[in-house]
């Protein structure tokens, strides 16, 4: 079949000759239509070949066959809106996998290629993972193309350009960039590029995949990509001199280069009034080391630096443990891992099913454990602000990596103590200092300290005062805005 | 996507890579030593053992600035000739090794009697291990922002400073100069030795970005040092009286175990295994500058096998010497009175050697023209 191929590159003039030639290169689809027929008005023979699922049938009919089968006049047009002839092989069955239909006709050695996509797909709906009070309700689907269109609707300007990339042997993955041409620093582009052009795979079915392959550290458990499913915060990330990569087939995008620091903001925080924003994301901040570091200083805390505890509390404490047969951080990892195996069974349920999971999950943790004595009282508070605190970051990918990390501390915790958990926000420091994104500091705008960026990391300053974009993505253009601070009247 | 692809720091990356290099261990001592010699008036002493190290670093700069992309190793060689100048080169590194090995004794052996008498040296030291190299073998850049951050993380201890003054007796510190100058001159001796880590501006300079802010960077940093020294020992002088002062070998760890609030006793233990992680900018900096040393003497070496290598003996030490408190702080001492030599007695030869050299250049000139 593919000796076939290489024969003959190109398509011939005679139309059974291509039936032949399409009919064996598409050997084991069942789903290929070959519609044969005769245009009335130039009384030829042709054929009209496309997928069934994949294309629109009514387009198929209404567009293409009616007025080519019955139209009389000397010039039958299909009323397709894009339409192009092409006689290459390679590009014709590409174009019927990819849902066009192609035009033979006897006696033409070009074949026309008509747009008539058109696949089972999701209406747009409300963003899962993604909730947000104030924020847009549509998030993106499986098709790259109206994710660009969902895009495009927020920043309707032609500087909003986009790469077209393929990527996978099989697959052809489309995975488009979309950037602002005059804000966005090129050089990033080009590396971005470069790294895409090096996967060689089958098939990327899916964003995070992308992301892996073009990651700049993938043994770090931090996320070097922002994955969303929401238009409108990689709207805002794109005006902020960022890269987004859309992965046609899936409801995620990629957005790159990305900092530590931009995973604690949410797209609500500048809806809501910045005071306010400011008080939550430094919740967000305070959450992330209970996350990591709670279980950890408990266990050390208990087993060895209880000097450091009041007389008092350490009496209550305890009192609490006096019934509990493990050391403390067999209690903790216990208690730990109940829970991530909660979490786990939670996601995957039914709704219905999924609440009970809850209901029982939580009725044993908070009151079965504790009354058998197999956990102190103390260590239920500790795990229960441990899974809220890693609930409240808004990135699933950050929540995830803290939840993560959150066991090596502990094991830290019980071989050294409070001195281990010193080292081990050491070595979490040193490991975000190096960690790069794209080439570019994933810690800034902490390391290398950038102050004009501070006005949106723990705080998020008032709008007016956000003039500048973030340097981290190295903008070209920096200026963003020059919006008078609204007046007071008397 | 930095423009030029060779290595840069900023002005305030270098001004707080000296000044972090410069708090170490001798932080927690300090205040005891100056009050052995000096009594309450040591904090003169320590502006005096400022000044010294200022001006200690302006030759440094003077003695750099006639080749501002060369960075010492260079230097030796272009002055001192091929061999002499690759002799000069390994003592500096032994140095550099040496001291960042001191540092990690010392804080290993102060965390051991503090927090953990039963853990064996070489546990910590591995523990330690990792996280120096993950940051030491991405070179100079990576240590400017270590720096930077670990400065601004430690701002808390002079919060923690300020708990103390409740009880501080102010009157501890009169009359000043009681005892004459001669005392005070006697601990400036006492005092420079914290000041060591400025010697790294001889490494540092050619890649700071802009050379004529050099002089303000190195003042700055010296100054930040020393204010920093100076509020330390007034808090403990102005809190234990000068005899009381004596009996505590870290005074400042023990002024912190006054600090009192209603769920969390012995500040000092928190305080020093977070103040871990600011003495680690001392021993990440001189690591990592000796190991950029062994890649400009070996230009095939790798810096993570260098890296692996030096902690690899760092571990072997501690696992075949075992040192005792003691020991370390006679290692300690050791290291500090070569110190001494290279970065207050060397500058001033090698400033002395490139004047002499010109001179001679100049008058030779002036003799073929």
């Amino acid at each position: 079949m593919s000796s076939q191929q290489q024969q003959r590159a190109t398509i011939s003039n005679n139309l059974s000759d291509n039936i032949t030639q399409i009919k064996s290169l598409f050997q084991g689809s069942p789903d290929l239509v070959i519609r044969e027929f005769i245009i009335q008005s130039i009384r030829k023979t042709a054929a009209l070949v496309y997928l069934g699922g994949l294309t629109d049938k009514n387009s198929v009919n209404n567009n293409v066959l009616e007025p080519l089968m019955f139209q009389l006049n000397m010039n039958p047009t299909v009323s397709i809106s894009h339409l192009i002839t092409e006689d290459q092989w390679r590009a014709i069955s590409a174009a019927i996998l990819g849902g066009s239909s192609v035009l033979f006709v006897n006696g033409n050695a070009e074949a026309s290629i008509l747009d008539t996509q058109g696949w089972p797909q999701r209406s747009i709906e409300d963003p899962q993972i993604e909730a947000s009070l104030k924020g847009a309700h549509q998030g993106f689907v499986e098709t790259g193309s109206q994710n660009i269109a969902l895009i495009r609707r927020y920043i309707p300007s032609t500087e909003l350009k986009i790469k077209e990339l393929r990527v996978g042997q099989r697959g052809a993955t489309t995975v488009s960039i979309m950037y602002l041409g005059d804000v966005a620093q090129p050089e990033i582009l080009d590396e971005l590029v470069e790294r895409i052009q090096k996967i060689n795979v089958d098939a990327i079915i899916n964003a995070g995949e992308l992301g892996e392959f073009i990651e700049d550290n993938p043994y770090s458990p931090f996320p070097q990509f922002i994955s969303t499913e929401r238009p409108d915060s990689a709207a805002s990330q794109i005006l902020q001199g960022r890269y987004v990569m859309v992965v046609d087939g899936s409801p995620n995008v990629l957005i790159g280069p990305t900092t530590f620091v931009s995973f604690f903001q949410s797209i609500d925080d500048y809806s809501t009034r910045w005071l306010i924003s400011s008080f939550i994301r430094v919740t967000r901040y305070f959450a992330f080391f209970i996350a990591l570091f709670l279980p950890a200083i408990y266990i050390a805390l208990i087993s060895y630096n209880y000097v450091i505890i009041p007389v008092k509390l350490i009496i209550s404490i305890g009192e609490s443990r006096e019934r509990v047969p493990f050391p403390p951080f067999a209690e903790a990892i216990l208690m730990e891992i109940t829970l991530e195996m909660l979490r786990e069974a939670g996601i995957r349920l039914p709704a219905p099913i999924g609440q009970t999971v809850g209901i029982v999950g939580g009725i044993v943790i908070g009151q079965a454990a504790v009354q058998a004595g197999i956990v102190s009282n103390i260590m239920v508070i500790v795990v229960a602000s441990t899974a809220i605190a890693s609930f409240i970051i808004p990135n699933y990918d950050m929540g995830a990596a803290v939840r993560f990390l959150r066991f090596p501390m502990m094991i830290i915790a019980s071989i050294f103590g409070i001195v281990g958990i010193a080292a081990g926000l050491m070595t979490l420091i040193i490991h975000l200092i190096t960690l790069k994104s794209l080439d570019t500091p994933y810690g800034s705008p902490l390391a290398p300290v950038r102050f004009t960026d501070w006005k949106d990391t723990f705080i998020r300053a008032p709008l007016w005062i956000m003039k500048k974009r973030p340097v981290n993505a190295h903008p070209v253009q920096l200026e963003r805005q020059d919006s008078p601070q609204p007046e007071e009247n008397p | 996507m930095q423009k030029s692809k060779s290595i840069q720091i900023t002005w305030l990356q270098f001004v707080l890579l000296i000044h972090g290099t410069q708090v170490g261990v001798g932080f927690l001592t300090l205040p005891r030593e100056l009050a052995k010699v000096a009594g309450t008036d040591g904090w003169i002493s320590i502006i005096l053992g400022g000044v010294l190290s200022v001006v200690a670093s302006l030759f440094i700069i003077h003695a750099m600035k006639r080749q501002p992309e060369a960075t010492l190793f260079d230097l030796f060689n272009h002055y001192f000739g091929k061999w002499v100048g690759k002799t000069a080169s390994v003592i500096f590194l032994f140095y550099l090794i040496g001291g960042s090995l001191a540092i990690i004794f010392s804080i290993v052996s102060i965390l051991r009697i503090w927090l953990m008498p039963k853990t064996p040296d070489f546990m910590l030291i591995l523990l330690l291990a990792v996280p120096t190299y993950m940051i030491v073998h991405h070179g100079i850049k990576m240590i400017g922002r270590y720096a930077e951050l670990i400065f601004y993380f430690s701002l808390w201890i002079i919060i923690l400073l300020a708990f103390p003054l409740n009880h501080s007796h102010w009157l501890y510190l009169l009359p000043f100069i009681k005892e004459g100058w001669m005392p005070i001159l006697s601990a400036t001796r006492l005092t420079i030795l914290s000041y060591l880590g400025f010697e790294i501006t001889f490494i540092l300079y050619p890649f700071l970005m802009n050379k004529k802010k050099a002089v303000s960077a190195v003042i700055v940093a010296n100054t930040l040092t020393m204010l920093f020294y100076i509020l330390t020992t007034l808090v403990c002088f102005s809190y234990f009286s000068s005899l009381e002062i004596l009996q505590y070998t870290w005074p400042t760890l023990s002024l912190l175990k006054v600090i009192r609030v209603q769920f969390l006793d012995r500040w000092d233990v928190i305080f020093l295994a977070m103040y871990m992680i600011v003495i680690s900018v001392t021993w990440i900096v001189y690591m990592s500058l000796a190991v950029f040393g062994v890649k400009q003497l070996i230009p095939k070496s790798k810096p993570s096998i260098t890296t692996v290598v030096i902690l690899l003996i760092t571990l072997a030490l501690s696992l075949v010497l075992d040192l005792s408190h003691t020991q370390v702080t006679q290692m300690t001492r050791t290291m500090s009175n070569i110190g001494i030599v290279i970065a207050y007695v060397f500058p001033l030869c090698l400033w002395g050697y490139v004047k002499l050299l010109e001179g001679i250049r100049r008058n030779h000139g002036g003799d073929s023209s």
